[in-house]
């Protein structure tokens, strides 16, 4: 070993000063294996963390999260949580050493002149001695803030501090206004804390207490995802053991309530809260891993056939080694000491570039992907980096000192120094090639598919004009209940900032909606008929008369909502969409049938919607919804049509709640643009990053193809001379150069066809859902490979023939 | 030319007396390409002793170059037998020959065969590198050293090849192959691409090495130079043709003059 150490080092100085003397060698190496490296080692990190490492907290392993899941008519429904089922486990369980809740809700930093929303988790103290974060300032929540303590007190996150507090090193024992409530800061957590991030990969910026979440605790019926639980079993406890008591627990209160009807049973499920985490992330993370593999393939490729020519090159420097006594061992570890020098320097950029894929990730994704903010260089990361570097350029120095012909080395020796060079056998450079072809086709075959699949949603028409629209979403004043009187009240509330909002001069006309027309995630309500006999779930909307107007969504038969001028009116009238009314009334009879919600009084179909597409949703099922007259049952909420090209902000809207209530806090002002572009922008990223991965594997699929065919025409340059001398015409030979160089491109297609197959019928197998492959997409790949290999091919040849044959034939 | 000082090979009395160092029997080597058999040697035998200096002159096509080859283990026979030191070495692993040419073989090439990327003293240093145990850089460049000293070019250790001419090129050659201190040195048309002058003093500079006991095998096609030799073999299609045999090696001083 340290004989060979010796032996490299001597090889490494010399491999040094050698490559000095080849810097186009030299760069394309590093440039080629520096980029493919670094979206390896970005996309492997990416991978270990989500699907290895284990998440930064203490006995993170034995982290547990247990859901309820609803069983109704067939149909298991789960991820949504009922307060009063999380209460009843949290009371009464037996099986968890240490038990958490955590709901998950924004609330807005009042006392802040901006009055930012804060994603707030509301826990109980169990959930800081399980995360056990290291703090900043001051102490975590803990026994004496207790459930049913009514301690109102805060702990900030780091982040939360410093954008919010301006980092006040004396903000222990300070008030702060959250929502309606005046909390006393106890703590700040340390800069490093990662919390659990929620369903849509935020971190919470406070936690407060349990105790003032202001959720319906005692309501079976009202469910959300909002809501979660973080625990540890106890020792020799089992997750397996300890779902059915918690499942009977559960079960027993449930169907004795209110929301259950005969038939709906619930049970209980736990998962790690790792899997929670990650989720259905891994897959997409193991799709990118595959598709960098895929680049990095094309890139070993290209980089063993440049290595091929080099190996060519240096054939007589080897055959004086062996004249000398060197073994094949030490011509093995002259190759590697270029091929390590090359990938050491490759490795290093490469990890730069990670690092710059990491922040870009951070940038792009981090909405989309959990745990993105714990990325970075880790060990394991450097490790597989060297590991990497080391495989690969003992690939690199294996393959091309193995075409070496030993044997031969004296034929070398003697003639008079020029040497007709290596010659890397035809078979080879065609294997290289098909290779190349096979999996540049193959990957661009995937990326279609994936595009594709982005570009539909993010291009898609949404059927409704979002010109100049905004919505403003209103917290619903602290106070306000459920009760007649305070529904009266509300109702009228939202007319009167209705008509303040009418007033503004850029306004032109105002709805009131409870859901905004487009958002992430979705609503849905049951809907019955006149029999009470459940007719399906649908997306529903509340909204004024004129909400169909200012979006310009035509009402295509009946009419529109009577306005409301009265708060007081009872909601009897329902619009359905073009979709939900053919699946309701197939004969096309819509009007006026009769619906029901559960148990309330009779909804008459008045009119019939056009259909309009929400981002995300998933089949025709999500063109299915009803509207029903505006009740102020929920937040507010505002589509405000503006004048054209005019804006609304949070300083404009402000004051004029504020005058009517000082109670009204605003959630968001956005415009229906801005909306939608936010919800496809993960579609639009996912296309951009698969065009640049496609074109960056095409690019270097043609690099490869046209570093062969460049080798092989140099090679054959003489004969192409003899050719030319005796009279060929150029057309000719070009085409008998071209017919031979795309036999190689024509396989690998064959081969990438045959690999898709089986790669789909794999796919098909693993995955439940199906897939519907445009395959007019895909084959268009095939000109493109086409094209590009034929131009690949086509310039090498062109400057062979374009010189004097004399050239050629004298091997200038 | 002249015959007087050389008599056949049959009798000499201090060959008795010398140590057989290599030895072929009935060696054979044939190249096949798809469709034509050339049988390059046929059936060789030569016994070379400890301190010989040998030329092989023949015409061009004769085989001389093969023999060189298979002499110094870069191309295996087809058939025959092949003895170094008594070792047969006709049937060996690629590595087992690779130590045989480090330990026992010194090449000179006609085109020289130094590498342009490294200096003189590395390019001389280069069957150290490879020879094993591994020696120490103090030992290896006390070699590197010594051997320049002998072709007279240690004041060009940290050139490149390329800044020397070609008759020094071919001294650093020389130096190489001697570095290793082999058993036999072999010399393919040493002198082809140099000038006379150059091609003079490089073979001047084997008779030196011979006589400070150096066994050479050289092939050459020009007679002057073949005369200088001790035994004088002559290759014709494959086979040794003669030899003849010189009591002793001619002093070059007396060829040269002759020759102008
Ligand atoms: N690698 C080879 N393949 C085929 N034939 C060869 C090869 N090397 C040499 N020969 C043939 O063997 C014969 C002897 O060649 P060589 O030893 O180079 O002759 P010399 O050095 O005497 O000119 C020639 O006919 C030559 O064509
Ligand atoms: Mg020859």
């Amino acid at each position: 070993m340290i004989r060979f150490l010796r032996y490299l080092k001597f090889e490494l100085l010399l491999a040094k000063s050698a490559l000095l003397t080849v810097p186009g060698f030299s760069a394309t190496v590093i440039a080629t294996l520096s980029v493919t490296l670094g979206a390896l080692i970005c996309i492997f990190s990416l991978n270990h963390l989500l699907l290895v490492k284990s998440l930064p907290y203490p006995n993170a392993e034995k982290l547990v999260v247990v859901q309820q899941s609803y069983a109704s008519e067939g149909e298991t429904y789960s991820g949504s949580q009922s307060a009063p089922g999380m209460l009843l486990w949290y009371k009464n369980q037996q099986v968890f050493d240490k038990f958490a809740l955590v709901f998950d809700h924004k609330q807005l930093v009042a006392d802040h002149p901006e009055q930012p929303s804060a994603l707030i988790n509301f826990i109980t103290p169990e959930y800081f001695s399980l995360l056990m974060p290291k703090m900043h300032l001051g102490r975590v929540i803990d026994e004496n803030e207790a459930i049913d303590t009514h301690q109102a007190v805060v702990v900030l996150s780091y982040q939360a501090w410093q954008k919010w507090y301006q980092s006040d090193a004396d903000i222990i024992g300070r008030k702060t206004m959250i929502g309606h409530v005046s909390y006393k800061v106890i703590g700040v957590t340390s800069e490093h804390f990662i919390a659990p991030a929620n369903r849509y990969n935020e971190a919470p910026d406070l936690w407060l207490p349990w105790d003032y979440q202001g959720m319906d605790v005692n309501h079976w019926g009202i469910m959300t995802r909002a809501l979660s639980s973080i625990g540890i079993l106890k020792p020799g406890i089992s997750p397996q053991q300890a779902t059915p008591s918690l499942g009977a627990m559960l079960n027993e209160k449930y169907t004795a309530s209110e929301a259950a009807e005969g038939g709906d049973t619930a049970s209980a499920k736990i998962l790690t809260l790792n899997e929670v985490i990650v989720g259905d992330s891994s897959k997409t993370v193991l799709l990118l891993l595959s598709g960098v593999v895929g680049l990095l393939l094309i890139a070993v490729t290209n980089v063993t056939n440049l290595f091929l020519s080099r190996a060519a090159q240096k054939q007589r420097t080897m055959a004086i080694q062996a004249a000398l006594g060197a073994k094949p061992n030490h011509l093995f570890i002259a190759m590697f000491a270029e091929s390590l020098i090359l990938s050491v320097i490759a490795g290093a950029l490469g990890l730069l570039v990670a690092g710059w894929g990491f922040v870009l990730l951070e940038e792009l994704a981090a909405r989309q992907l959990p745990r993105i903010s714990e990325l970075g260089l880790d060990s394991a990361t450097l490790m597989f980096t060297g590991i990497v570097v080391v495989v690969l350029s003992a690939i690199f120095a294996k393959l091309s000192s193995r075409v070496v012909n030993y044997d031969l080395l004296q034929s070398q020796l003697q003639s008079s120094g020029k040497g007709s060079g290596l010659q890397v056998s035809k078979r080879t450079r065609n294997f290289l090639i098909a290779i190349q072809v096979a999996l540049a086709t193959l990957l661009l075959a995937g990326a279609s598919v994936v595009i594709e699949k982005a570009l539909e949603t993010a291009l898609h028409p949404l059927g409704f004009n979002d010109d100049d629209v905004y919505y403003l979403r209103v917290d619903r004043p602290k106070g306000a209940n459920y009760s007649p009187e305070s529904l009266v009240e509300m109702n009228l509330l939202t007319l009167s900032i209705k008509k303040e909002l009418e007033n503004l001069p850029q306004v032109k006309q105002v709805s009131r909606s409870i859901k905004p027309v487009i958002f992430k995630g979705s609503n849905s309500m049951t809907l019955d008929d006149r029999d009470g006999k459940r007719v399906g779930s649908f997306a529903f909307n509340m909204v004024d008369h004129n909400y169909f107007d200012i979006l310009e969504l035509p009402i295509v038969e009946g009419n529109t909502f009577s306005e409301q001028k009265d708060p007081r009116y009872q909601i009897n009238e329902i619009i359905l969409s073009e979709s939900l009314a053919h699946e309701l009334a197939p004969n096309g009879d819509a009007i006026g049938k009769v619906f029901q919600l559960q148990m309330a009084q009779p909804l008459k179909v008045i009119g019939i919607a056009k259909d309009y597409y929400r981002p995300g949703m998933k089949g025709d099922y999500g063109y299915q919804r009803y509207y029903m007259p505006y009740a102020a049952f929920e937040d507010f909420g505002f589509d405000i049509k503006l004048t054209p090209g005019a804006k609304l902000s949070r300083e404009t809207v402000l004051p004029l709640l504020l005058k009517l209530n000082a109670k009204l806090r605003i959630r968001t002002v956005i415009s229906h643009k801005n909306q939608h572009a936010d919800l496809i922008y993960k579609h639009k990223l996912t296309a951009g990053l698969t065009i640049v991965l496609s074109l960056l594997s095409l690019l270097l699929a043609a690099a490869g193809i046209y570093g062969v065919l460049n080798y092989s025409t140099q090679m054959r340059r003489y004969e192409l001379g003899i050719h030319l001398a005796l009279g060929a015409k150029t057309h000719r030979i070009i085409n008998m150069v071209l017919k031979e160089s795309l036999y190689p491109v024509l396989l690998g297609m064959l081969i990438s066809a045959g690999l898709s197959v089986i790669i789909f019928i794999i796919v098909r197998q693993q995955v439940n859902f199906v897939i519907n492959i445009n395959y007019i997409g895909m084959l268009s790949v095939v000109p493109i490979m086409l094209a590009v290999a034929y131009i690949a091919c086509y310039i090498p040849i062109r400057a062979a023939i374009s010189e004097d044959p004399i050239k050629a034939l004298r091997n200038e | 030319m002249t015959h007087e000082n050389v008599t056949p090979m049959t009798a000499t009395k201090d060959r008795v007396s010398k140590k057989v160092i290599i030895e072929m029997k009935n060696l054979t080597k044939v190249f096949s390409t798809q469709d034509i058999e050339t049988h390059a040697l046929r059936g060789v035998n030569l016994s070379i002793y400890n301190q010989d200096y040998i030329s092989i002159s023949g015409p061009s096509g004769c085989g001389k170059s093969t023999l060189l080859s298979i002499l110094g283990l870069l191309d295996s026979p087809t058939s025959g037998q092949y003895f170094i030191d008594g070792q047969d070495v006709s049937d060996l692993t690629i590595n087992h020959r690779a130590e045989i040419r480090n330990q026992h073989i010194g090449f000179v090439f006609q085109a020289f065969n130094l590498i342009d990327e490294l200096s003189v003293f590395d390019n001389v240093a280069l069957p150290l590198r490879y020879r094993e145990p591994v020696m120490s850089d103090t030992d290896i460049k006390a070699e590197v050293l010594a051997s320049l000293a002998k072709v007279d070019m240690s004041h060009r250790c940290d050139h490149k090849p390329n800044q020397l001419s070609g008759g020094q090129q071919q001294r650093i050659a020389i130096a190489r192959a001697l570095v290793g201190k082999p058993t036999i040195l072999l010399v393919d048309e040493p002198t082809g691409n140099l000038d006379s002058k150059n091609g003079d003093a490089v073979m001047a500079m084997l008779v030196k090495l011979n006589e400070q006991g150096m066994t050479i095998c050289m092939v050459t096609h020009d007679p002057r130079y073949a005369d200088m030799a001790m035994r004088k073999l002559h290759l014709l299609d494959g086979v040794i043709a003669d030899e003849f045999t010189v009591n002793s090696a001619v002093s070059i001083e007396s060829h040269i003059g002759e020759a102008k």
